[in-house]
């Protein structure tokens, strides 16, 4: 297995192709961790994020012929991950549209003290910036994510999100708009 | 500030942004004179800096570490719902080819009578049942 971990991805997909299933088990080895994390900033659940994961590896799986080996495999089970976790956000409000959902910002939480002087108390960018983005709709974190923390190209993200790369722009745009002014208004309680 | 450089920081801010999503979107020389601009008002600076850090924080958000038992998890269900991925999927894809150039062959040839065709449509579908048969027979190289 450590010689397969070795391998690219082409090399791994075309042995797994061939019927050798370690060389899977090499491919989900490498990307378990990107694939859970980018679905989990997506549903904020622990178990959903595992059940979405694993999921996400068994229909790259069955699918993995009709992967077309000339593009980069990433994003394409990125893709996979995101719908994955499209349905999940889909199956919890059945009796709303995907659009209203993914444009939903979370419940803001009443903030007691405690959360307050935690939250100026914060020192580290990230920490902070991960309460901000937890506050935001679910689509503008997912795509601010994949650009910022994951370095993918605005044609990867398109490639996932299933959208054209200038929406992908637009909605990264006003996510951008939204953290800086969420963040401003941390910096001022800092401040203040 | 006066309403005419709040004016001018916004717009300039909002451009900048713009340049930042997409380089081709701003001319090079307003770029430069925007960052002279950030450079010199103590307001845009500032805007700019808190940018930069919320941006490397993004990659300073910490990963969580995926639930230990995934791989033998996935590698589980694999093999309890054997994948539709079949190795042989190249042969198969050659059998349905030939079935194709068999039948584009009778239609452009003919054949004497319909049982004459029905015939020599029965021999190839059993010969390509035949090779997915053998196929399927051969040891499959899984670790």
């Amino acid at each position: 297995l450590q010689t397969l971990l070795t391998y690219d991805d082409d090399k791994l997909i075309e042995l797994t192709l061939r019927g050798e299933k370690r060389s899977y088990e090499a491919i989900v080895r490498k990307y378990e961790k990107l694939v859970f994390n980018v679905v989990f900033q997506m549903l904020r659940d622990d178990s959903s994020a595992a059940d979405v994961t694993q999921e996400t590896f068994v229909k790259a799986y069955k699918a993995l012929n009709t992967f077309d080996r000339k593009r980069s495999f990433r994003p394409w089970l990125l893709r996979i991950a995101t719908n994955g976790a499209l349905n999940v956000i889909r199956a919890n409000k059945p009796y709303e549209s995907l659009e209203a959902l993914l444009e939903e910002a979370p419940a803001e939480e009443p903030r007691s003290h405690q959360d307050v002087e935690r939250e100026v108390e914060s020192i580290l960018v990230g920490e902070r910036l991960e309460l901000v983005l937890n506050a935001m709709k679910p689509i503008h974190r997912h795509v601010f994510l994949l650009r910022y923390q994951r370095d993918l190209s605005y044609e990867e993200i398109s490639e996932i999100m299933g959208e054209p790369v200038t929406t992908i722009k637009s909605l990264l745009f006003r996510a951008r708009a939204k953290v800086r002014e969420m963040f401003s208004e941390g910096e001022a309680l800092v401040e203040g | 500030m006066s309403v005419d450089k709040f004016d001018t920081c916004s717009e300039m801010r909002k451009k900048f942004d713009l340049h930042d999503l997409d380089s081709a979107s701003v001319e090079k020389s307003e770029v430069t004179s925007m960052q002279a601009h950030f450079e010199e008002c103590g307001n845009c600076k500032n805007w700019l800096a808190t940018w930069e850090i919320v941006k490397m924080g993004a990659k300073h958000i910490a990963d969580r570490p995926a639930p230990a038992d995934m791989v033998q998890n996935v590698m589980a269900k694999l093999e309890i719902e054997p994948a539709t991925t079949s190795p042989y999927y190249k042969e198969i894809i050659f059998a349905a080819a030939c079935l194709v150039v068999f039948m584009a062959g009778l239609a452009v040839f003919g054949a004497e009578t319909l049982a004459e065709m029905c015939a020599w449509g029965i021999s190839f579908i059993m010969l390509v049942l035949a090779q997915r048969v053998f196929a399927a027979m051969r040891p499959q190289a899984v670790a």
